[in-house]
């Protein structure tokens, strides 16, 4: 018995039938689609506009009325921030008062046998003058000083007194 | 004319024709035709709806970024201002404190009352005291600089004064002390004691220098 064969009764064009025919054929289904995907893109992104652009009128009218609220309270701004500059300036100024513990460390480190005659006070530096009978007492009111917490205590100038004769007057350089 | 018109004519008739003929017959130039016709439309679509719609699309969601940044800073800043509010209303009582201890504008009358309350307090004499221009009315036309001295914190205007001074050293260091924790507050550039010998005895001489800040209408 001879096999049963296959026979396409339906008549097939050459080119169809051919490779360059087949890819053509497929190239043609695939660009349709192409072309049909590319509109919808555009008309998604035509549609999309409108919602961006209804999206951007709410926050431009969002702006608008909390630029108006605020606006409507800058004069309590002004009065706020007026309020926080004085209080900056009374923090930082009382901080920095230290003239009266300047001297009242002074006073309290100066021996018996000690007068001063001058104490100057001026950006962080102290000039002070005295006089005494003793040399010892000159030394021990500069050691007394050197043990508070000054960072540098020098004595900057020694002479005899012009007055009173064994008297030695000195000039100490403090700074703080 | 006529008969190059009409010759023209003819031979362009002919070439549609025989084209038209062949893309009956030819599939593969239909095919070819098909997709030179997609190419041409996906770069339309792409040339003159995609790309301006595109550029507007990428432009709308710059400026919504931007916007919703602007808002979410006035949001914070209207809601600041607000805390703001409340905060000063609680506080409302140390105000006028406030605006004593550091004034709006120069207030030289109630500095001098103040230092001769002080001077009458802790018993010493009120020799001198001294107060440099300030511009009362008006609005300052330069920025004020404190020269030789460390400026004063936020910038603020200054009115330089000195005090001179005369009595026993516990009153002169009261007085200073006093004189710091005043309110009207005050920064004290310099200050000297003098001890002299006179005929009436040793007398004891502070001279006290420094700046009263107030914001001025530059703040």
């Amino acid at each position: 018995m001879p096999k049963n064969k296959a026979i396409n009764l339906l008549p097939q064009e050459e080119f169809n039938a051919s490779t360059a025919g087949r890819v053509l054929r497929w190239a043609t289904s695939t660009f349709r689609i192409i072309v049909i995907v590319t509109e919808m893109v555009v008309m998604g992104a035509f549609l999309s506009r409108f919602w961006l652009d209804a999206q951007n009128s709410d926050l431009n009218n969002s702006i608008k009325v909390k630029s108006a609220q605020i606006s409507s309270q800058a004069d309590f701004e002004k009065k706020f921030r007026e309020i926080q500059a004085k209080l900056n300036i009374f923090d930082k100024i009382s901080q920095d008062q230290d003239t009266s513990k300047v001297i009242e460390k002074i006073a309290d480190n100066v021996p018996e046998n000690i007068i001063l005659s001058r104490i100057s006070l001026t950006k962080g530096a102290v000039e002070i003058r005295g006089s005494s009978f003793s040399d010892f007492s000159i030394v021990q009111f500069i050691n007394n000083l050197q043990s508070d917490p000054f960072k540098k205590v020098e004595l900057g100038q020694v002479s005899s007194s012009e007055i009173n004769s064994g008297e030695t007057v000195f000039v100490i350089n403090i700074t703080y | 004319m006529a008969t190059g018109w009409r010759s023209s004519y003819y031979r362009y008739k002919e070439l549609f024709l025989n084209v038209s003929d062949l893309y009956k017959k030819r599939a593969d130039l239909r095919a070819f035709l098909e997709i030179v016709l997609s190419i041409v439309a996906v770069i339309v679509f792409l040339l003159f709806a995609l790309k301006p719609t595109a550029l507007t699309i990428i432009s709308l969601t710059q400026q919504i970024k931007e916007e919703k940044q602007t808002l979410s800073v006035l949001t914070k800043k209207a809601s600041d201002l607000q805390k703001a509010n409340t905060l000063l209303a609680q506080n409302s009582i140390y105000e006028d404190n406030i605006n004593i201890a550091v004034s709006s504008t120069p207030i030289p009358d109630i500095f001098a009352k103040q230092i001769e309350g002080l001077a009458v307090k802790d018993g010493i004499d009120l020799m001198g005291l001294a107060i440099n221009d300030v511009i009362l009315i008006g609005k300052n036309k330069t920025v004020r600089v404190s020269g030789e001295f460390k400026p004063l914190p936020e910038n603020a205007n200054e009115m330089g004064f000195s005090i001179s001074i005369r009595g026993n050293y516990a009153n002169i260091d009261s007085f200073l002390r006093d004189f710091e924790n005043m309110r009207m507050i005050s920064a004290i550039d310099s200050v000297t004691i003098n001890s002299s010998v006179t005929d009436a005895g040793r007398v004891i001489v502070a001279v006290i220098s420094g700046r009263v800040p107030y914001l001025g209408s530059n703040q």
